[in-house]
């Protein structure tokens, strides 16, 4: 039954002209990130020679090094002081084994350049996480939804899988499309190396492998934020609310949480001190002592409360349009 | 008599400090369409709402088909097809996606079932376009076929001839008296167009302020027994009272020109007969038929304790 729900939620998505617009906005994004990389891409001949970049690095770990001076006996962050480190040991690696950060523009450095979009997805989905319940509130067509022999509950769990669903699909647009259009214009010339340091060590990665980490990873804030705005609209019956909470979150919060976790060490029970998964494979979490169990614990405690408030508030209300 | 499909007891409803719904009981059978009337506020869509599910009971029963709306509500709503207030549908989809996707949601509904709905109701010919371009009697007749979509053995409508034109309002009576007696389900229509009622209805509730004023058939004058007022034109209207009054012993008014009488129908069948023997000519017999209007307003108007 869940099954024909869902299938039912996913003609109505696409049946609505504002489902095309947001396609239309994704591929038109993946067109302009291509005309403006292809116009500004990096030649072999415009790269650095080895002494040139070897020598930039060298300055900017004299310069790193200097932060960190400063931090012995003075203001002491875990959070600044594992950036430099890291940094630092990148550097390092790279004179050593003779690796140029810099390269010629190519696939892997276009996909990564359009990880930006997924907050354009992030928005997208917020909008339809919003609009799934709410829509069905204003047009008064919930109550016809309501007087089925379906529970409540499965006509909630659809939409909410629904949604989740049309995030991925974006997502797989996206990244397939990056690919396409970057193998294309771009070529395979480049590094298939992505390097990163925790705790000052570094670990050479698959690139691809990272790439389909970063984008999987920055689900994880898709979901979190698609689960808060599904929590609001179900609550308040309001679009614009749930959106307007919601996408301010999705490009606030993880600076607002920096900024907090400056001060104080409770920031890494904020959302989304958390929601960035990625660090545990890359430059380390914001706070120290955080882990990946721990994050994902906050993730999963945030994540139930989210559901939980919303299925309670749509099971037991009285339908009053 | 048959097993009632739909059994409301006692039912209450209070939201915060108002109290709704007091003590409403009735029940509705299989074939017979029975109205729910009231004047606007008087509690009819609360009520529905309660009936569909959308709504909780705060106290009382209301079952359908043998299950309680409020206990065991997958059971229940099986049975029942509804339209509440105004049939929205989805005007991004055409006809009969909406009525593919509202299939979906019952066991067994086919293709088949779909065409056959939108035969039903006449809008085969336009199943694919949107129905926001639908006119106000299309979206009437395809949340009707919405609604009878898994072969409901009620059917709930709350106003469902709101905003339809006098062609619309009388396809629509005939064709739900026409689905009440061949497929034997039984429809419960709230309105408060008391003449339309009337040509729709077997039988029909009144409520006033939340609560049950009276249940009755529509036609109660068939009866024999029952004593009507009967209003007769003859030529002789003084020679005809004296006439009456003498030896049918029966009390008569005069009222514009014309005999007022209070008997039952066999009593003015033999008045009749009795004047023309005397040479008394009739030029018409009127019953002054009570309207569903008259009993509307003579309910609702006095007070219940």
């Amino acid at each position: 039954m869940l099954l024909k729900l869902i299938q039912n939620e996913w003609m109505k998505l696409f049946n609505r002209i504002s489902t095309y617009i947001m396609l239309g906005i994704l591929v038109l994004g993946v067109s302009v990130t291509a005309i403006v990389i292809f116009f500004n891409q990096t030649e072999s001949s415009e790269l650095p020679s080895e002494e040139e970049w070897k020598s930039e690095l060298q300055q900017s770990n004299v310069n790193l090094e200097a932060n960190l001076d400063d931090m012995v006996g003075g203001f002491d962050n875990y959070y600044l002081r594992s950036f430099y480190e890291n940094e630092l040991a990148i550097n390092n690696y790279r004179i050593e084994h003779n690796l140029s950060p810099h390269e010629e523009t190519n696939v892997w450095s276009y996909i990564d350049i359009n990880t930006a979009l997924v907050s354009l997805i992030g928005v997208f989905v917020i909008i339809v996480g919003a609009s799934i319940v709410a829509h069905e509130f204003n047009k008064g067509t919930i109550k016809l939804l309501l007087v089925r022999s379906v529970s409540r509950t499965q006509i909630l769990a659809s939409k909410f899988i629904t949604t989740i669903l049309f995030g991925l699909f974006l997502l797989a647009i996206l990244f397939s499309l990056s690919f396409i259009v970057g193998s294309i214009l771009f070529g395979f010339d480049g590094s298939s190396i992505h390097l990163s340091a925790i705790d000052g060590e570094v670990k050479e990665r698959s690139r691809i492998l990272f790439l389909g980490l970063s984008y999987l990873s920055s689900s994880v804030t898709l979901l979190m934020l698609t689960a808060f705005s599904f929590m609001i609209s179900t609550i308040f019956r309001s679009e614009t609310i749930a959106i307007a909470l919601s996408v301010m979150f999705l490009f606030i919060g993880t600076n607002a949480t920096s900024i907090l976790a400056l001060f104080t060490d409770w920031a890494k029970y904020s959302l989304f001190a958390n929601t960035d998964l990625q660090v545990y494979f890359a430059d380390g979490p914001m706070i120290e002592g955080m882990t990946l169990g721990f994050s994902i614990a906050v993730l999963v405690i945030y994540f139930v409360i989210f559901l939980y408030l919303a299925f309670i508030f749509f099971k037991k209300r009285d339908v009053s349009i | 008599m048959e097993e009632p499909i739909l059994t409301l007891e006692n039912v209450n409803k209070k939201i915060g400090k108002h109290h709704i719904i007091k003590d409403l009981s009735f029940d509705v059978y299989p074939g017979e369409v029975f109205g729910f009337l009231g004047p606007n506020g008087a509690g009819k869509t609360t009520t529905i709402r309660m009936i569909v599910g959308l709504t909780n009971v705060t106290s009382g029963e209301i079952k359908i088909n043998g299950s309680s709306i409020s206990k065991d509500y997958k059971k229940a709503i099986e049975n029942v097809g509804a339209i509440v207030e105004n049939p929205e549908l989805y005007p991004y989809l055409s006809a009969r996606k909406n009525l593919i996707h509202f299939g979906r949601m019952s066991k067994n509904v086919t293709e088949e079932d779909i065409q056959q709905r939108l035969e039903l109701v006449g809008l085969d010919h336009v199943k694919d376009k949107k129905v926001k371009r639908f006119s106000l009697g299309m979206k009437q007749r395809l949340g009707i076929a919405q609604a009878m979509i898994h072969n409901p053995k009620i059917l709930i409508l709350d106003e469902p001839t709101n905003g339809l034109d006098p062609a619309g309002i009388r396809q629509m009576r005939d064709y739900l008296r026409g689905v009440a007696k061949k497929e034997n389900i039984a429809i419960l229509v709230s309105s408060h167009v008391l003449s339309e009622m009337e040509l729709m209805c077997d039988r029909f509730a009144i409520i006033k302020e939340g609560k049950l004023v009276q249940v009755e058939d529509v036609s109660n004058e068939s009866n024999e027994e029952v004593v009507s007022s009967y209003r007769m034109e003859v030529n002789e209207v003084e020679k005809a009272k004296v006439f009456i009054e003498e030896q049918l012993d029966t009390t008569v008014e005069i009222q514009d020109g014309m005999l007022k009488v209070q008997v039952s129908k066999e009593g003015i069948g033999k008045m009749v007969s009795s004047l023309t023997r005397n040479d008394i000519i009739i030029y018409q017999v009127i019953r002054e038929k009570q309207t569903l209007e008259d009993r509307f307003l003579q309910a609702t108007s006095q007070e219940v304790s």
